[in-house]
C-alpha cells in the first residue's frame, strides 16, 4: 500500500494546483491557467487511471469494496465528465465546482477512510452482482454530483439575473435553459443507474433471504433519495412548477444522497463499503 | 530604415473629410504599386476602412518622409495637401509599431475592442503582399501585428459583451435562453428602439415576432421586416402566454400591463420564463411585474447599466491587451536587432557547404574505388562535421547580435570568418528591389551598415 498511498498524495497536490489554476481562471479569465489547471487535472486523471488499473489486475477484481476506493473511484469519474463538460459544454465554472466535489472526497478519504478494502463474507456468492451495485451506485453518485452543481449554478444566476446583478460571473456562465437542461439529462442518466443498482441489490439480499435487511437505515436512506428524483421527473413532466423549484428538488435528492452516506455508521451491513 | 503610419481617422477627421479618402477594394493594387513607386518607399500597406484611411510604409529615411507621402495622397486621392493636412496623424517607428499593435486589437476602435478591423488589417496586408508590395519587415510586422490581435480577443473578454442597449437586450435573453431558435418575440408599440433590439433577436434565430400597435397599419409594415403577424393591443393581451420575449415601447403615458395579466398569463405558461424589456420612458410595464416568479424585467436603465459595465469590463482588459502590446514590440525589436545577421549567417552557411563540396570532390577524385554507398556515407558524416563547427558560432553571433553593441559584434564576426564579399552579394541579392536612382540616400551595403539598418534612426521629419 506505501506505492499507493505515495500515489494518493503526488494526486492530492496535483489536484490542488490544478483547482488553484481553475479557480484563478474563474475569478479573472485567464486561457494559459485554465490550461495549466487542465494539464495538472489529466496528470491526475492518469495517474488514478494507472493506479485502478495495477489494483485491478493484482486482487483480480475492480476496486470499490471500501469507501476508500468508493471514493478514489468517484473522483475518477466526476474528473472524466468534467472533461466532457470542459470539451463540449465549455462551461468553466461547472468544472471547477465539480472538482471541488471531487477534491474535498479525495482529502476527506486520506484522511478518515481506511485503506484497504474487505469483501463481505456473505456477498462471495455474489461477488459479480455486488460490483455491478457498487460500480452503478457509484456513476449514479457522479451523474447527481453533476446534476445539483448545474441545479446550484442555476440557482445563482437566476437569483442574479432577479436581482439584475450583471458581473463576469453572469457573462460566463451558460444560460438557465441550457443548466435547467443539464440538470435534468444528469438526473436522467444518474436515476435508471441507481435503480438498476437497487434492482442489483434487492436480488442480492432475495438470493440470501436476508429480508430483514430491507430495514436498515442506509436502505431507506436510498429509497428515500430516489423517490426525491422519482417525484422530479414527475413535477417535471406536469410542468407546474418553475425551474427554480425543479433545480431545488435536484439539490435537495443529493442533499439526501449525502446524508445516505452518513448512514453507514449506524448502517448494519453497509460498513465496509461507501454505498 | 524606417516605419512609418500616415492615416486619418474617426477622431481626426470627420465623415466628409474621410469619405474623400476611401479606397475600394479593387483600387488597392493600383494605389499599392503607385506607393512602391513613391521615393524613399521600401514596402508599402494600406488600411482603408470606413473609419481610418492609413498608410504604412517602410522608408529608406526620414528626412522628407511626410513630404512624399503627402504627394501621394495628393496624387492619388485628388485633393490638396492643405486640405488634408490638418487631419492627419504621422507615427514613426516604435510609435507607428505600437499603433499598428493597438489598431488591430481594436484599442484604437470607436467601439473599444470591436474584432472586424483585425480582418480589415489582415485582408488589407494580404493585399499587399499579393502585389508585392512588401518585404522582410512588413512580412514580419503585420503577421505579428495579425497573431495579437487575435491572441488579445482570445485570451482577453475585450470582445465580448455587448456595448449597446439594444445588444444588452440580445446578451440578457442568451443568459435566460441560450438560443432564440423557437423562442416568440411579441413588441409593443412599433417604436424604432424597439425595431432595432427584435432585428438583433431575429437575426440571432428568433422563431416568431408577433407586433402590436394602437395602429394595425404600423404593425403590420414592421411586422412585414420580419415576416411577423400584426396584432391589436388587446390581442396581444390575450396572446401574451404564447410569448417568451416581450420588448415595450408604446409612448403610453400609463402602464400597459401590470402584475394581475402577467400573473394570469404565467398560469398558462407553466414553467416557461418571460424576458419582458422595458425601452419606454416613462415605463410601460409596472416594475411590481419583475417580482412574479420567472418573469425577468429591465427598463432601459437596467440595460444601459449592463452596457457601463460592459463597457467598464473592457476599459479593464485593454490594460492587459497594453501589456501583451509591449511585449510584442520587444519582440520585434529583439527581431530587428538580429535582422542584420542573417546574411552573415547564410554566407558562412554557404562557404562551409562550398568547402564540403570542394572537399568531397577532390577526395573521390584520389579514391575512385569507392562505391555509391560508401560516397554517401562519407558525405553524409563530413557534413555533419561542417555543421557541427558552425554550429555554435551562429548561436552566439544570433545572441550577441541582439545585445546592445550587436553591429560591432556583427561586423568582427563578418572580419574574423573573412565574409565581407559574400555577405555583400548576399545583401544585395535580397534586397527589396528598388531603382538604384531611388535609393540615393543609402550608402553602399556593407554587413556593418545592413545591421544598422535594422535598428531606429532618430526621426528627421
Amino acid at each position: 500500500m506505501t506505492l499507493f498511498n505515495l500515489l494518493y498524495d503526488i494526486i492530492i497536490y496535483l489536484y490542488a494546483l490544478s483547482l488553484l489554476f481553475y479557480f484563478s481562471d474563474c475569478i479573472r479569465r485567464n486561457p494559459r491557467a485554465k490550461r495549466t489547471g487542465t494539464g495538472f487535472l489529466v496528470l491526475v486523471f492518469i495517474i488514478q487511471l494507472a493506479s485502478i488499473t495495477i489494483r485491478t489486475v493484482e486482487e483480480k477484481t475492480l476496486p470499490l469494496f471500501s469507501t476508500y476506493d468508493f471514493f478514489f473511484f468517484l473522483t475518477f469519474i466526476l474528473i472524466l465528465i468534467s472533461f466532457f463538460i470542459e470539451r463540449v459544454l465549455k462551461t468553466d465554472y461547472a468544472v471547477l465546482l465539480l472538482n471541488v466535489i471531487g477534491f474535498c472526497a479525495m482529502v476527506q478519504n486520506r484522511l478518515h477512510s481506511p485503506g484497504e478494502g474487505a469483501l463481505p463474507s456473505g456477498w462471495d456468492t455474489v461477488h459479480g452482482l455486488l460490483i455491478l451495485h457498487v460500480a452503478l451506485a457509484n456513476l449514479s453518485f457522479a451523474f447527481y454530483t453533476v446534476a445539483a452543481v448545474f441545479a446550484a449554478m442555476y440557482l445563482f444566476l437566476h437569483r442574479k439575473l432577479k436581482q439584475k446583478k450583471w458581473d463576469n460571473t453572469v457573462r460566463r456562465l451558460p444560460s438557465l435553459e441550457s443548466m435547467e437542461r443539464y440538470t435534468y439529462t444528469s438526473m436522467l442518466i444518474g436515476t435508471p443507474l441507481l435503480i438498476v443498482s437497487l434492482i442489483v441489490a434487492l436480488m442480492s439480499i432475495f438470493a440470501e433471504g436476508r429480508y430483514v435487511l430491507l430495514l436498515d437505515l442506509k436502505v431507506v436512506f436510498t429509497l428515500l433519495a430516489l423517490c426525491v428524483y422519482i417525484a422530479y421527473f414527475a413535477t417535471r413532466h406536469m410542468r407546474n412548477y418553475s425551474a427554480v423549484v425543479m433545480a431545488r428538488w435536484a439539490i435537495a435528492g443529493y442533499v439526501v444522497f449525502i446524508l445516505n452516506f452518513v448512514a453507514n455508521t449506524w448502517s448494519a451491513f453497509h460498513q465496509w463499503v461507501g454505498v | 530604415m524606417h516605419i512609418i503610419v500616415v492615416g486619418l481617422n474617426y477622431r481626426t477627421a470627420p465623415v466628409e473629410v474621410r469619405e474623400r479618402f476611401a479606397i475600394a477594394d479593387e483600387e488597392l493594387p493600383e494605389a499599392l504599386r503607385q506607393l512602391k513607386d513613391t521615393k524613399s518607399v521600401l514596402e508599402g500597406t494600406i488600411v482603408a476602412t470606413c473609419n481610418r484611411t492609413e498608410i504604412y510604409v517602410v522608408l529608406d529615411r526620414l528626412h522628407m518622409c511626410g513630404h512624399f507621402i503627402r504627394g501621394f495622397m495628393e496624387q492619388w486621392f485628388g485633393i490638396s495637401r492643405q486640405e488634408f493636412t490638418q487631419h492627419l496623424y504621422i507615427y514613426e517607428d516604435e510609435q507607428a509599431i505600437d499603433h499598428l499593435f493597438r489598431v488591430t486589437c481594436g484599442l484604437d476602435s470607436m467601439v473599444l475592442g470591436e474584432t472586424q478591423i483585425l480582418g480589415q488589417v489582415k485582408r488589407s496586408f494580404q493585399l499587399a503582399q499579393e502585389n508585392k508590395a512588401t518585404g522582410t519587415w512588413f512580412n514580419m510586422l503585420f503577421k505579428q501585428a495579425v497573431t495579437l490581435g487575435k491572441r488579445a480577443h482570445a485570451e482577453t473578454m475585450i470582445g465580448e459583451s455587448a456595448v449597446s442597449v439594444s445588444y444588452a437586450a440580445v446578451e440578457l435573453g442568451k443568459r435566460i435562453f441560450g438560443a432564440f431558435h423557437n423562442k416568440v418575440i411579441m413588441i409593443l408599440g412599433a417604436g424604432k428602439m424597439s425595431e432595432l433590439t427584435v432585428k438583433h433577436l431575429y437575426a440571432n434565430g428568433a422563431a416568431e415576432v408577433i407586433v402590436a400597435n394602437r395602429t394595425l397599419g404600423r404593425a403590420q409594415e414592421l411586422a412585414n421586416k420580419f415576416n411577423g403577424t400584426p396584432c391589436t393591443m388587446d390581442e396581444a393581451v390575450q396572446r401574451l402566454h404564447e410569448v417568451d420575449i416581450l420588448i415595450s415601447s408604446t409612448g403610453a403615458q400609463g402602464y400597459v400591463l401590470d402584475p394581475g395579466i402577467i400573473r394570469e398569463s404565467m398560469k398558462q405558461r407553466k414553467s416557461r420564463p418571460l424576458f419582458m424589456i422595458d425601452i419606454a420612458v416613462p415605463r410601460d410595464l409596472d416594475p411590481a411585474i419583475g417580482e412574479i416568479s420567472n418573469v425577468f424585467l429591465y427598463d432601459i436603465d437596467d440595460l444601459e447599466g449592463i452596457v457601463e459595465s460592459n463597457m467598464a469590463m473592457r476599459r479593464a482588459e485593454a490594460i492587459k491587451i497594453e501589456r501583451m502590446i509591449r511585449e510584442e514590440m520587444e519582440v520585434f525589436q529583439q527581431w530587428l536587432k538580429t535582422l542584420g545577421v542573417r546574411p552573415v549567417i547564410r554566407a558562412l552557411q554557404e562557404r562551409g557547404a562550398r568547402i564540403h563540396e570542394e572537399t568531397l570532390e577532390s577526395l573521390f577524385n584520389k579514391l575512385p574505388e569507392l562505391d555509391e554507398r560508401q560516397r554517401k556515407v562519407i558525405s553524409r558524416l563530413t557534413k555533419s562535421i561542417v555543421n557541427q563547427m558552425n554550429h555554435e558560432p551562429i548561436n552566439r553571433v544570433k545572441e550577441m547580435a541582439a545585445e546592445k553593441n550587436g553591429a560591432e559584434t556583427v561586423e568582427l564576426f563578418t572580419r574574423l570568418f573573412a565574409l565581407e564579399e559574400q555577405t555583400q552579394s548576399l545583401t544585395e541579392s535580397t534586397s527589396v528591389s528598388k531603382p538604384a536612382s531611388e535609393r540615393t540616400s543609402m550608402p553602399s551595403h556593407s554587413p556593418v551598415a545592413e545591421g544598422n539598418m535594422a535598428s531606429f534612426a532618430p526621426a528627421i521629419l
